[in-house]
Formats: C-alpha cells, structure tokens, sequence
C-alpha cells in the first residue's frame, strides 16, 4: 500500500527529500502501523511523534489503510 | 478652565509623519509632565492625545502599521500573559512598545541560572527574584502608560479563569504540556483566542486558537499527557524564544486592532536549523 508523508519541524531530516520538507509518497506492507512507518524512515524509537492520519490525531499503532496521508511532527512544548 | 484637549493641542508639535504628510505629536516627556500635573495615568493622557489625533510620539513608527484607531485600540486593550520565561519576556516587551495598554502576567517561578541563555527580562542581579516583579519594573521602565497586574503563583484552569477576565486575547508562553492545555481549557471558558508559541531547539512553533477550535486540545487529548517535549533533548536557545515570540506578537496585535489573517486552525512550524517554514492544518 501506498501512503502520502509529510514530515514536520525537526522530523524532515527522516524524510527522503531530506530537510526540505516536501509531502512524499511511501510504499509498505499492508497493515502497517505509524509507529512501523517511523521505523521504516529511521525515526529513532524515543522520539516523540505526534501523528495525524486524514487529520486526525491517532495513536502510533494506528493501523494505516493505502491512500492515507499523514502529517508527523515532534511535540514541542519549551518556552 | 484649560481642558486635557487644550493642554494637548497646546504641548504638541508639527511632526512628519513620514509619507511626507505632517501630523501633530507630543514627547513623552509633556505626556509624563501632564499626568503628573492633572493626576492622571500616562494611558488616559496618552488615549486624550489620540482622541484628539495628537499622536505619542513613542508610537510614531507604529503608526503605518497599526493607524490611529488601532493605537486606541492597543492602548484600551487588555491582554493576559502566561508564563514569563523564554517567550513570555519577549511578549511582555513587544506588547509594551506596541502600547497595549493593560497587562496580565502569571508566572509563579523565580530567575534560576539556566534562564540567562535566552530570557530577555533575565539578569545576573534578577536571579533568585520573582519573573513577574522583574517583568513588571521593566514594563514600567520601557512604556510607563502599560498598566501591570502581576501574579506570582503556579496556577491551575479555576485560576487562570479567576486571573484573565477581562483579557481579550490570552498568550501561551508556558513551558509545560499539561498547564498548556489547562489554558487552552481556560481561554475556552473565557471565550477569549488563545495564542500559542513553543519552542525546541531551532524549532519554533506558533498557532492561534479559538474557543471553538480543537487546537492543543485537539492534537495532544485531552487524557495524560507528557509534562514536556522534544526540548528536553533539543534544548532551548537564545535566538529561538524570539523567534517564536516575534509570531506570537504579530498575532496579537493583529487580532486586537483587528488586521490580517490569524493563524486559526494552523500550527506554524519554524524550523531555523534547515531554513524550513511550514503551516499544518490542524483538525
């Protein structure tokens, strides 16, 4: 299945365009997680990530369906 | 008997206003002389000015952008402030150049030495002393027309509903998930937007929430959260609270005089370290 990434703030670095950022499209198994994903791209295993699929928030074991587009970015909460 | 209007008239001066037009001022020093002569605050003399489109001149430069009525505006407005660290300091100085006339700031946390890398308001002498008094002096050192109403104290959502009535935008300049999302739940009860700014590392991030919105709400549930989050490994730097707060600022500004397009329902990534500029759409 093919699935639509686009990858935020500091987690574009994983992505295959690099920092630039630009939405990319991923093929995996069927049934994958998120949390399968972010292995997939080498996200390390202990970087927060919050996860937005079709928009909505789900949790990293959310199984994806081909045609998803996801949006992942770091929880940033400094000040 | 000398009207406040006639004074004014009489104290200011012909001023270019610098689109080669010409317009009336008065210094700061007749506005202070004149509060002081008549026992008023600087903010009523400062609103009597511009009522009479006698301009301040410490807004001269703010006068493009915001106009006359817009002036008025920041200076009858209200604004609350929570947190008075890395982002809230910025905030604090920004909005008493721009002349928003009343602040309220919350922050229960006294200047420790890991905040000298990149709090604005923080000194070597300020260590040990509470954010919001050393906030307050500089407040009052830098827009004496700026009114401050302090609160030294760790607040919870009852609290911060109790503390920012009365504000017509509420700024997130915290630096804790929870009480982040205890405000946004505040600001909500208040029916107030909520403008929100975070940081780690070169990243920077800026959203503009409504009481309507999911915003934080939305993205982070509403159920456990962590206290803190990607900062903690990627630390926070001088220039990225300025960065952030700059944002945080324009919007601000923009929703009180009533310009622009807010970021409603967007989260602003700012991502210095790969030149990087991004909007999510955030449900």
């Amino acid at each position: 299945m093919r699935v639509t990434v686009r990858l935020y703030a500091g987690l574009s670095r994983y992505g295959p365009h690099g920092p630039a950022g630009e939405a990319f499209d991923y093929t995996l198994p069927e049934g994958s997680t998120v949390h399968e994903l972010l292995c997939a791209l080498g996200v390390p295993d202990h970087a927060p990530v919050v996860a937005l699929v079709q928009h909505q928030v789900v949790e990293l074991d959310h199984p994806l369906a081909d045609g998803d587009a996801l949006a992942l970015f770091p929880p940033v909460a400094g000040g | 008997m000398i009207t406040l209007a006639g004074r004014l008239r009489a104290l200011s001066v012909p001023q270019p206003d610098g689109s080669g037009a010409e317009l009336r001022a008065i210094s700061l020093a007749n506005v202070a002389a004149l509060a002081r002569e008549l026992r008023l605050r600087r903010r009523q003399v400062e609103l009597a000015a511009l009522q009479e489109h006698i301009l301040p001149e410490r807004y001269l430069r703010s006068l493009g952008t915001v106009g006359w009525e817009g002036q008025i505006k920041l200076l009858s407005s209200t604004v609350g402030v929570v947190g008075v660290g890395g982002l809230g300091g910025w905030v604090i100085m920004a909005l008493a150049r721009m002349g928003v006339g009343r602040l309220v700031i919350i922050d229960g946390d006294v200047f420790a030495d890991s905040n000298l890398n990149r709090q604005a308001l923080c000194r070597e002498s300020d260590l040990g002393r509470p954010k919001v008094d050393v906030a307050a002096r500089w407040v009052r050192q830098v827009n004496a027309a700026v009114q401050v109403r302090k609160h030294y104290r760790l607040v919870n959502e009852e609290d911060m509903v109790a503390l920012l009535a009365g504000s017509e935008v509420v700024v997130d300049a915290l630096d804790c998930l929870p009480t982040r999302l205890a405000l946004q739940r505040a600001a909500r009860r208040l029916q107030v937007p909520l403008v929100h700014g975070a940081i780690a590392g070169y990243v920077g991030q800026v959203m503009t929430i409504w009481p309507a919105d999911g915003g934080l709400l939305g993205l982070y549930g509403s159920g456990d959260v962590p206290e803190h989050g990607v900062e903690t490994q990627w630390g926070n730097p001088a220039a990225t609270p300025m960065m952030t707060a700059a944002w945080q600022v324009q919007e601000v500004i923009k929703l009180l005089i009533g310009r622009g397009e807010p970021l409603r329902c967007k989260m602003l990534f700012m991502d210095a370290e790969w030149g990087q500029v991004d909007i999510l759409q955030v449900p």
